[in-house]
């Protein structure tokens, strides 16, 4: 198990003459097994921060260490090879290829490794079945419910066995009670030893199985608690909020 | 990811958009079909010429032209030909004959024997000229296609070939009922003793058997050197001899009488193979003679149907980058309306080669069943016209009308082969803006 640490980490976007600094100098370490939540309003640079650990997007400067490989120095096919063993990502509007059933969604990323077409679907079904969907495998997306849904790309972030979990907002887009199921199985996930760093705006909801929240402001680390023990830290003001 | 695997996502990302598909296979349909009718047509057309003349005693075989036979063969402009007229040319006589079997890979010398006589059936005549020919050129055109009675049995005896036209003037209606029947042959001979005032010649009357009738073939299907009627070798040897008839010049006739013999029109020289064939030929050449080979004209008419072939290519082949032009727009309208899915699936493990490879297949895809069903489109529609060029031939009385279509594994692999070139070709812009997709903003847009 590698834990992953992030130093001084800046991201900035061109937008025409201009540059939106989406993180600016964010510094961080997830231990192993560790539970993380990243709450911010709107537009703090959650999604840029997940994208960043994802290896989807490079950034502008700092470094980003799983162990003793920085993903800033990776080349592209290093980086996919991170995004198919390493981390395994969960939506906010869930993102399964509409095209493909349960089952082909939650084979694909094996597909992507090379992983022999029998395993594959073993694998997938296993995997399926742990989320209860056995019997939804040969539905397509449109066919299934936000949940069902939600259920199947968590299913598909497993198949390559990731360490990391990354999840962008995995709720917003349920009902409470739908976002309860799913927030169990990440629970699970979790008891298994996985490391998820999850981005949600319910805080509410999280709150009781997160080791630990940050806190973004303006592509800043503002706050850090753990919800847990009583007392909060951070580089913020830890009244504010 | 495995190509098997790039194959599948990119069959089913062609079935999710299935008319589209169809539409652009119709594009590389309607060129290759085209572009194979065509093409299948020249390499018909040459397969029929080469095909029919493929007799390996015809590529090992070469005329020393008479200064007649010269003249009429100037045409082809064999390079022997043009100093046929030089006064070095030696005398097609018994002696050269001699000469020319005496050299190295020489199979056979045999001096080409034709003259005119009249043939007649009761009240009917026809004058036509008669050679002779031996067993030997049976398997060859026009004799091989024999379809009423059969060819002459041997070198000796009265038998005689007609050609339908000939047997039909001489009242055969159809022709074909000459076969069996017995007619007669005129032809003039020198007299033995000439008295004062008379004719040197006097008319002597022979019977043969028709045993054969040729069918009228297109000119591409007979041989230039053997056509027309024909009775045996020896018969014809012996009656050629006296004939006078053809005897134009007064020198022809002065060597008659003088007892030098009669000069041959022409001398057909076989040889034992291709290599041979050039070494003998050089050396009569260099002796003075005209010399014809059909490997000259063959030279010629494979030139000219691969112009044809080249042309009618570069036609099918505008088609086929029209066609390619749409599969490209098509490709690259379906790279903007998956933006998305290429995001996700690079999201979760996908690489950038692995994006460009299921573009480029698709392509692959398109160009790989437009092709196939050119192909038969193709096919049938030369079938289709094939039905109506027979029906075309027959009306006119020709048998065994030509297949002018030929399909040869090279036609059928090089069409797909193309179309699946193309189509990968006109691919590689799309894949390359697929494979460049940034999977954050594709997905930042869901
Ligand atoms: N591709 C881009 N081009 C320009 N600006 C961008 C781009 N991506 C993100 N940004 C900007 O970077 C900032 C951070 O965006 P990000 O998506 O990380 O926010 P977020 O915290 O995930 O917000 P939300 O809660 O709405 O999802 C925003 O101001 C956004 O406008
Ligand atoms: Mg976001």
């Amino acid at each position: 198990m590698e834990s992953l640490r992030v130093e001084n980490l800046t991201k900035d976007y061109p937008m025409g003459e201009r540059v939106v600094r989406a993180l600016d100098g964010v510094s961080l370490e997830v231990v192993p097994g560790e539970f993380l939540g990243v709450v911010g309003r709107s537009g703090s640079g959650k999604s840029t921060l997940l994208n960043l650990l994802a290896g989807l997007d490079r950034p502008s400067s700092g470094s980003l260490w799983i162990g003793d490989r920085d993903l800033a120095q990776m080349s592209p096919d290093q980086l996919a090879h991170h995004r198919q063993h390493t981390v395994g990502m969960v939506f906010q509007f869930f993102h399964l290829v509409p095209t493909l059933t349960a089952l082909q969604n939650v084979e694909l990323p094996m597909a992507f490794t090379g992983l022999s077409p029998g395993m594959r679907s073993e694998k997938a079904k296993s995997l399926l079945g742990d989320v209860g969907l056995s019997h939804r495998l040969d539905h397509i997306p449109s066919q299934l419910s936000g949940g069902e849904q939600q259920r199947v790309s968590i299913a598909r972030s497993l198949a390559n066995d990731p360490q990391f979990l990354l999840a962008d907002e995995p709720t917003g887009n349920l009902d409470s009670a739908t976002g309860k199921e799913i927030l169990e199985i990440f629970k699970q996930l979790h008891g298994e030893g996985r490391t998820v760093i999850c981005v949600t705006h319910e805080q509410d909801l999280w709150m009781e199985c997160l080791d630990r929240v940050i806190e973004l402001r303006d592509g800043r680390l503002f706050r850090e608690e753990r919800p847990g023990s009583s007392h909060a830290a951070g580089n913020g003001d830890p009244g504010e909020q | 990811m495995p190509w098997r695997d790039v194959l599948q996502m990119a069959w089913r990302n062609i079935g999710q958009a299935r008319l589209r598909f169809i539409l652009t296979c119709l594009g590389v349909l309607i060129a290759i079909s085209t572009l194979v009718a065509l093409v299948s047509f020249g390499a018909g057309l040459r397969q029929q010429t080469v095909e029919n003349l493929e007799v390996r005693e015809v590529f090992t075989s070469f005329q020393i032209l008479g200064p007649a036979r010269a003249q009429s063969f100037r045409r082809f402009r064999s390079p022997g030909a043009e100093n046929s007229a030089s006064s070095a040319r030696p005398v097609l006589d018994q002696e050269l004959v001699g000469r020319v079997a005496a050299l190295d890979g020489v199979v056979s010398v045999q001096p080409d024997i034709r003259f005119a006589v009249r043939l007649e059936n009761g009240e009917n005549a026809h004058l036509t000229r008669v050679r002779g020919a031996g067993p030997h050129v049976a398997p060859l055109s026009p004799y091989s296609k024999i379809t009423h009675g059969r060819f002459l049995s041997g070198t000796e005896g009265a038998e005689i070939v007609l050609t339908g036209r000939v047997a039909r003037r001489l009242g055969f209606e159809p022709a074909e009922q000459a076969v069996g029947k017995t007619i007669q042959l005129l032809t003039d001979r020198l007299k033995q003793d000439v008295s004062d005032g008379d004719l040197p010649f006097e008319t002597v009357r022979l019977s043969y058997q028709v045993v054969g009738v040729l069918p009228r073939l297109l000119p591409n299907q007979t041989n230039p050197f053997f056509r027309g009627v024909v009775i045996p070798l020896e018969e014809a040897r012996r009656l050629w001899k006296e004939n006078a008839s053809g005897m134009t010049s007064l020198s022809g006739l002065s060597s008659l009488e003088e007892g030098r013999g009669r000069e041959y029109d022409s001398i057909d020289v076989r040889v034992a193979d291709l290599v041979s064939l050039e070494r003998v030929r050089e050396e009569v050449r260099s002796w003075g003679a005209a010399t014809f080979a059909i490997v000259d004209q063959m030279k010629r008419i494979q030139e000219a149907f691969l112009v044809l072939e080249v042309v009618l290519g570069v036609l099918g082949g505008i088609a086929m980058l029209v066609a390619s032009l749409g599969i490209a727009n098509v490709l690259i309208i379906s790279v903007m309306e998956r933006r998305q899915v290429i995001g996700i699936m690079k999201a979760i493990g996908g690489t950038d080669r692995d994006v460009r490879r299921i573009f480029l297949a698709e392509a692959g895809l398109i160009g790989f069943s437009g092709g196939v069903m050119g192909l038969l489109a193709g096919w049938t529609l030369t079938r289709i016209a094939t039905v109506f060029i027979d029906r075309y031939f027959q009306s006119n009385n020709i048998l065994n009308p030509p297949d002018l279509f030929a399909y040869p594994l090279w036609l059928v692999a090089g069409a797909i082969g193309f179309a699946v070139g193309l189509s990968l070709l006109s691919g590689v812009i799309p894949a390359n803006r697929a494979s460049r997709v940034d999977p954050v903003q594709a997905l930042r847009q869901g």
